[in-house]
């Protein structure tokens, strides 16, 4: 039954699923393209389509792939499949918190941990910026950086600067960057 | 005199409301995430700045979504499973309708130049978020552990060699976690004992 398979394909990538979004997307095209007939190239709109809609990557994913296989039925499958172990497990972890979170051993964790989650944060800024900022040159040259596409670095370090003041919320940003965006690239 | 508690006040409504807002706004998967629940977290007295240290920390840690891991996170420590189930909903529901709507008009969402200009616009105020969110959280941590001297050299060297080794040695985040988290364990046992003694 498509709709059990979808729901338990996802649960598994739910599972495993580490890093965040990007991260999951091979695995999730791995899963879903040994009984679904999603092509190669439905999953690589995907791709442009991830970086161009809101929430998270993961369930976007999800929610796309179980359209296409199974309409919105299938969609609703494959999101809750997803979502389900990361909250069972943050309910789990979160309860265990609210009685060790002072013992010795759990702060240690956390004080190994945290750096390695601004590591990847930062990473993530990496990531983002190489996709964003740097022109790639023309046909035949693929992977070589042209240019800095500078419209959108001066509007990165315009954010940058609000955000860093707390002048601005996060969320006015992107409206008044997107509404910016709209006027000035197109 | 007792006051009829509005509707407003509906601890889930807030939830749900504040999850859906983050879903419909924010582009660009956990990392952005992280940015726009640390900045909307912010004055919200929903949660102590440590709290949502360990949010963040935890929604990382942990497998699974990111995103979803931190509406858990905020939800149960509110309002139990009942709170982490309605900002879970919130999360998600944008994601559903809105995948579904362009998963049919495709073309249409393409090829809009103003589209792909906001998009662009949208990008770029994501980087700057994110590059914001890091000096923030790095702020944070390094006050916290210039309480002590062997927190410091762990931050210091942790921080450059996770970022290193998962943006340039393309390592594994799982293999990151599991080193800092035996960093952390060595460090709490040898604190353990300094205590006993």
């Amino acid at each position: 039954m498509i709709y059990l398979r979808l729901f338990l394909t996802f649960l598994k990538i739910g599972f495993v699923g580490f890093g965040g979004g990007l991260a999951i997307l091979p695995l999730i095209y791995q899963g879903v393209s040994k009984f679904t007939d999603i092509t190669k190239e439905q999953f690589a709109n995907f791709f442009g389509i991830s970086q161009a809609t809101p929430g998270p990557i993961a369930v976007n994913a999800a929610t796309y792939v179980g359209f296409e296989a199974a309409g919105i039925p299938g969609s609703l499958c494959s999101t809750l499949g997803v979502i389900l172990p990361s909250f069972l497990l943050v309910v789990i972890f979160t309860k265990f918190l609210k009685e060790h979170r002072d013992n010795r051993l759990v702060d240690g964790a956390f004080v190994g941990i945290r750096p390695v989650t601004l590591g990847m944060l930062l990473s993530g800024v990496w990531f983002i910026a190489e996709g964003a900022l740097f022109v790639s040159g023309g046909e035949g040259m693929l992977g070589v950086y042209q240019g800095v596409d500078l419209p959108v670095l001066g509007m990165a370090l315009i954010s940058f600067g609000l955000s860093l003041s707390n002048k601005v919320g996060a969320i006015q940003l992107i409206i008044a960057m997107g509404a910016l965006g709209a006027v000035v690239f197109s | 005199m007792e006051q009829k508690p509005s509707i407003k006040d509906n601890m889930y409504l807030k939830l749900f409301i504040e999850f859906f807002t983050l879903g419909l706004f924010t582009f660009g998967g956990g990392a952005a995430m992280i940015a726009m629940l640390q900045d909307r977290l912010r004055g919200k007295h929903w949660l102590s700045e440590d709290e949502v240290l360990d949010c963040i920390t935890v929604a990382q840690t942990l497998p699974g979504v990111v995103a979803v891991n931190m509406s858990v996170f905020v939800g149960y420590r509110m309002k139990g499973i009942k709170g982490a189930m309605v900002s879970v909903l919130g999360m998600v529901l944008p994601s559903l309708v809105i995948i579904i709507l362009v998963a049919i008009f495709m073309e249409a969402f393409e090829e809009n130049p103003y589209i792909i200009g906001a998009l662009r616009g949208i990008r770029a105020a994501t980087l700057g978020l994110i590059l914001a969110t890091c000096f923030k959280l790095g702020k944070q941590i390094l006050d916290k552990s210039k309480k002590e001297r062997a927190q410091m050299v762990i931050t210091a060297l942790v921080f450059p060699l996770a970022f290193l080794a998962i943006t340039f040695w393309k390592m594994d985040a799982v293999w990151a976690i599991l080193g800092g988290l035996v960093i952390g364990i060595i460090y709490g046992l040898i604190r353990m004992k300094e205590e006993k003694a």
